[in-house]
């Protein structure tokens, strides 16, 4: 009932643009004299506000954006000058491949720490792992973003402390994802690169969905090897490499999976400190910029697009279950 | 899904994993440089250039990107102060008029030559672009004619002999490159500087390369790359790494640390930007003038430099720094004195002393919170409890705080090259509400200053504006802060105190 999911979805969207337009415009500040600078006067800065709408009553306004928003125009942004739509679709792959990354980083470390840590529960190892995961989940990004930069970057040179991608590396734009396009055009110097710029943001943003993820899989495979059906694999001589990852983990995946989808949110708002922190040109750096200016429309149709991926991810979310479990409709 | 697939691709994610990691280790060994080359200087700058609109900004480290391609009529020489021609040869006020000659024979990236018609295109567009954010300074031009090739009369509504000010940040693009291109003009930015585009992302790198026909001195160094790194500390473990040549705001407590590392070195120079407390004369207890002088007598700014700026800044003695045009070697600042300060408030009929609050932006001004923490200790001996408010940037300046007149007392910096920049936005009424003082004979002096084309005489002017507000004290001077730079030792260059970092100043030591 897909078609169902997504009429379901026009209030809360509805919903959302309302909430962000009128969050944004209680929030105190004003756009204006800051973008004009120290030498603004007193009448520039009011012919300025006139120009751009910003004295007209607050309703008027949200009418002006909801009218133009669900043609898809979310106006120019104050600070660029550019419309809102291209500066998301400039700055969305890379958050995407910096999301997605940080994803593989996190699943690659994090399963197989928690299958081990179940299957040798008790042990040092365990121990040891879910140790780290507490860690993992209580240091703050910003920290150890920061941290990253110090010694990797700065005392060891082995990362690049900001950016995508290494100056003077030409990449035709099809994706925009850099290590796609990159493999596209068969450039591996460009792929070096821009892994080489992904590693410490990705770790930093990793780190934490990691630790999570770790300690899911750890409680769910407890709790799946325990049921007959494991018994009933190992009595029919089944190899024990086998019970675990096609028995165990599939069936704890649908746990994961979960946790996964409802982390990609917080994937996506570690984005924004993350890329702060690393000047990493995605959309999180931009909201952060759209905000601190009181960027108004910048800062809607970030927000809204924010919205938007969370409701996509769940969707998408929903469908893996059906994949995992066949048991699962929509 | 097979058990053994799983397995063996473990062992194979070690391997490549271990592989990946020394191979990560030795490609930056292998290219690492450490020292800037005369190829290429890469600055890693707070900020980026955030459209190639060339007006569609108004901050001054901005202004110095963009002047390494388009170029104004006139640059300042800090060691004088004063105005010195640049795509101007000369210039001479004449009542209403300015008269501009321009140097002859500059060309364009383009081939074009520079000649009056684009001067008056670029003002026109200054002050008709609606992305431009640098319009107000051309508020009150109302005519401009070509008298010949190269030489322009601009005509302003009154006398105005502070234009100078106004234009030295002004930069001039190509008339016919606009008629060629349209509105994709700015897509190729045009000028005559010393360096052309070559590309630019947002948030991304600005590459200019080396401009071969320049008319001026040919720059040491082939291409620049501004690369915004927004996180001071990424910054300096970037400079550090010899990823990036020159860094900008490095931070105080990072310069012992920097003066000791072998490869890089740190540049400093007094800033333009004089800090001082603003009390607004709307709000009480400020309007009563005895109680402005004691926030004076309670404030001691060589500790604040000494114990928070680690020594990096210099005191004003008046309203003004040394180094700005209009400047009085005759204004001493009112000496440290509390006991005076709590006097004088029982003066005023508060001999329990005065509570206010404190306005300041952290996301702004260095270390202000901490500075602010030891102004409310020095003000509290004075008799005035201050209590601190933090206030974003945004809000901190906005209608609801200083550009609305709604804080009575605030921690603020002002950049200036001429006082008139200071005294007009500050303190004339009816410019801005920033401090709502009223004083005719202050705001006679400056509109007397404003028309007046004799240095001598404008400055007298200036210097006798300066001790009215002395006298009267809507604010309490504090100080200049050092602008603090960090470069690759090799780099032999001398920061400017505007902000600007401009490469054609660099030479490389080889």
């Amino acid at each position: 009932m897909l078609r169902r999911r997504i009429i379901g979805a026009i209030p809360v969207v509805l919903g959302i643009s309302f909430l962000v337009f009128l969050l944004m415009h209680i929030a105190p500040g004003d756009p204006v004299s800051l973008l004009l600078g120290e030498d603004a006067t007193d009448a520039e800065i009011q012919r300025t506000r006139h120009e751009w709408g910003l004295d007209q009553p607050l309703l008027v306004q949200y009418w002006e954006f909801l009218s133009h928003a669900v043609r898809g125009d979310f106006g120019k942004s104050l600070k660029f000058g550019e419309p809102v739509t291209k500066l998301v679709f400039e700055r969305l792959p890379a958050t995407a491949e910096l999301a997605f990354v940080s994803l593989l980083v996190a699943v690659l470390i994090s399963i197989p720490i928690g299958v081990y840590s179940a299957i040798k529960h008790d042990s040092l190892l365990d121990h040891a792992g879910m140790g780290l995961a507490l860690v993992g989940v209580s240091l703050p990004n910003f920290w150890l973003g920061i941290m990253l930069i110090y010694f990797l970057g700065g005392q060891l040179n082995l990362l690049p402390v900001a950016g995508r991608i290494d100056y003077g590396i030409q990449l035709e734009p099809v994706t925009r994802l850099y290590l796609v396009d990159s493999l596209i055009a068969g450039n591996f110097t460009a792929f070096w690169s821009a892994l080489r710029h992904l590693l410490m943001p990705a770790v930093t943003l990793g780190t934490s969905l990691a630790a999570i993820v770790t300690r899911i899989t750890r409680s769910s495979i407890l709790e799946v090897m325990r049921q007959d059906f494991i018994t009933t694999a190992r009595a029919k001589g089944l190899g024990e490499t086998a019970v675990v990852w096609r028995h165990m983990l599939r069936n704890a995946m649908i746990t994961i999976i979960t946790i996964l989808g409802l982390q990609l949110g917080a994937l996506l708002n570690g984005s924004v400190i993350t890329e702060t922190v690393f000047s990493f040109p995605g959309i999180g750096d931009l909201l952060i910029q759209a905000i601190s200016l009181r960027d108004y429309r910048l800062a809607q149709g970030l927000i809204f697009f924010f919205a938007m991926m969370y409701f996509v991810v769940n969707l998408l979310v929903d469908l893996l279950y059906m994949l995992v479990d066949p048991r699962i409709k929509l | 899904m097979g058990g053994q697939r799983a397995g063996v691709s473990r062992r194979e994610f070690l391997k490549r994993g271990a592989l990946g990691l020394g191979a990560l280790a030795a490609s930056p060994l292998a290219k690492m440089s450490w020292a800037a080359s005369k190829d290429r200087v890469t600055i890693l700058h707070g900020i980026g250039v955030d459209s190639l609109n060339p007006y569609a900004h108004s901050a001054s480290p901005t202004y110095g990107m963009w002047q390494h391609m388009i170029e104004p009529l006139i640059d300042v020489d800090y060691s004088k102060p004063d105005y010195i021609g640049h795509l101007a040869e000369s210039w001479e006020f004449q009542g209403r008029k300015w008269i501009f000659r321009l140097r002859k024979g500059i060309r364009f990236h383009s081939g074009d030559l520079f000649t009056s018609k684009d001067v008056i295109f670029s003002i026109n567009r200054i002050k008709n672009d609606k992305r431009s954010l640098q319009r107000d300074n051309f508020r009150d031009v109302v005519e401009m004619q070509a008298l010949d090739d190269h030489t322009v009369a601009i005509t302003t509504e009154k006398p105005n002999a502070v234009f100078l000010d106004r234009l030295h940040n002004r930069f001039f693009i190509s008339k016919a490159a606009a008629d060629k291109h349209g509105d994709q003009m700015d897509q190729q930015p045009i000028g005559t500087g010393p360096y052309r585009f070559v590309s630019w992302q947002r948030d991304g790198n600005l590459v200019m390369t080396r401009n071969e026909d320049y008319w001026g001195p040919k720059p040491d160094i082939k291409e620049v790359v501004y690369r915004k790194v927004g996180e001071e500390a990424a910054r300096v473990a970037g400079l550090v790494a010899g990823q990036g040549d020159v860094i900008n705001n490095v931070p105080v407590d990072e310069i012992p640390r920097l003066e000791r590392h072998p490869k890089v070195r740190v540049e400093k120079v007094e800033g333009l930007r004089m800090y001082f407390l603003a009390m607004n004369v709307a709000h009480k207890p400020f309007d009563n003038k005895l109680v402005r002088q004691a926030v004076n007598y309670s404030i001691d700014p060589a500790v604040i430099i000494k114990s928070i700026y680690e020594g990096n800044g210099f005191v004003l003695n008046g309203p003004l720094s040394s180094n700005v045009i209009g400047y009085d070697p005759k204004i001493k600042r009112y000496p440290f004195d509390p006991k005076k300060a709590r006097d004088l408030l029982a003066q005023a009929g508060f001999s329990n002393g005065v509570e206010v609050k404190l306005y300041f932006s952290p996301d702004r001004y260095p270390k202000a919170r901490e500075i602010c923490q030891v102004i409310a200790s020095q003000l509290a001996k004075g008799g005035i409890k201050a209590e601190l408010v933090s206030q974003e940037f945004v809000v901190f300046w906005g209608r609801s705080g200083v550009n609305g007149g709604k804080l009575p007392f605030y921690y603020v910096g002002r950049p200036a090259i001429d006082a008139d920049t200071v005294y007009d936005q500050y303190f004339r009424s009816g410019v801005t509400q920033r401090i709502g003082y009223k004083n005719p004979e202050f705001d006679r002096l400056v509109d007397e200053e404003q028309r007046t084309g004799d240095p001598k005489k404008r400055i007298a002017l200036l210097q006798q504006a300066g001790r009215i507000l002395m006298e009267d004290t809507p604010f309490a001077p504090l100080y200049t802060l050092a602008e603090v730079y960090g470069a690759a030792r090799n780099v032999v260059w001398k920061a400017r105190p505007d902000e600007k970092i401009l490469v054609s100043d660099m030479k490389i030591k080889s």
